[in-house]
């Protein structure tokens, strides 16, 4: 379920500080997390009347973001990923080869699909996609002046 | 210094609210406020009932607990927290461990006192 509903001024507050709290957090426990104190908020919201009142009363009653952030599970540190070393080796090979426009493209569509698969290191696979995006940009560059200059 | 109630039950609740967790829902599934009245009644929780949550996830994680939508009669659909076969088993284990462990640690400290 996504509880969306707007809730008092105050409590979307707490819920902005307590979602930069769980910036450390493992991803899903920190999505999880905001999402069921969410609906704990609701629940009391519906229970007591939506009110300021009612939003200092569910703030105490879930207690100081810190605490919350505190019981949550650290994010894992990035392990060294070997596609990724592997995907900005090819990146950085696409930037010598850029007179093939395919292997630009190829590496920066694997460095895109690598970063939404949310998964491996995330400072290789940016590091990846800017690469070689700079290598198709300067593809592109090579053959438009090329075909400009053929006519 | 000697260590405060509070300090002492802080690092008792460290290993036993999980299990306490499980216990509350081997009557019956239950929504996340009602958990956590569950374990405020029971003084098992701290004043911050949002601790529950990473705690809740984690359980779900490991597969100790499952959560289904189910219609609320006061507002959106609840989500409802049912305790596994796996999460019966641990708290089983668990409960078998502490009940020794206790008695234990009961009989050493009237002993040593």
């Amino acid at each position: 379920m996504t509880t969306t509903e707007s809730m008092p001024a105050l409590l979307e507050a707490y819920f902005a500080d307590l979602d930069r709290a769980l910036i450390g957090a493992d991803a899903r426990e920190r999505a999880d997390t905001i999402q069921a104190m969410r609906e704990h908020a609701t629940e009391m919201l519906a229970r007591y009347g939506s009110s300021e009142e009612t939003a200092e009363r569910v703030i105490a009653d879930l207690g100081p973001v810190d605490q919350v952030a505190a019981a949550a599970t650290s994010a894992p540190v990035a392990a060294r990923s070997w596609v990724d070393i592997w995907l900005l080796a090819g990146s950085i090979a696409s930037l010598a080869l850029y007179v093939v426009p395919l292997v630009p493209i190829v590496m920066l569509a694997w460095a895109i699909v690598r970063m939404r698969s949310n998964i491996g290191n995330r400072a290789l696979q940016r590091a990846a996609l800017w690469v070689s995006a700079l290598s198709v940009v300067l593809s592109t560059g090579l053959w438009v002046s090329h075909f400009v200059h053929a006519l | 210094m000697p260590p405060s109630p509070d300090s002492v039950l802080t690092q008792l609740r460290k290993g036993t609210v999980d299990y306490c967790v499980l216990a509350c829902l081997r009557s019956g599934a239950a929504y996340g406020l009602e958990i956590a009245e569950r374990l405020r009644e029971g003084n098992v929780l701290t004043a911050s009932g949002g601790t529950l949550y990473p705690l809740l996830s984690r359980l779900r994680q490991q597969g100790w607990v499952t959560t289904t939508l189910e219609p609320s009669p006061v507002g959106p659909p609840r989500r409802y927290y049912h305790l596994t076969d796996e999460g019966e088993i641990a708290l089983r284990v668990f409960t078998e461990t502490w009940n020794l462990y206790a008695a234990n640690v009961t009989t050493m400290i009237k002993e040593t006192s």
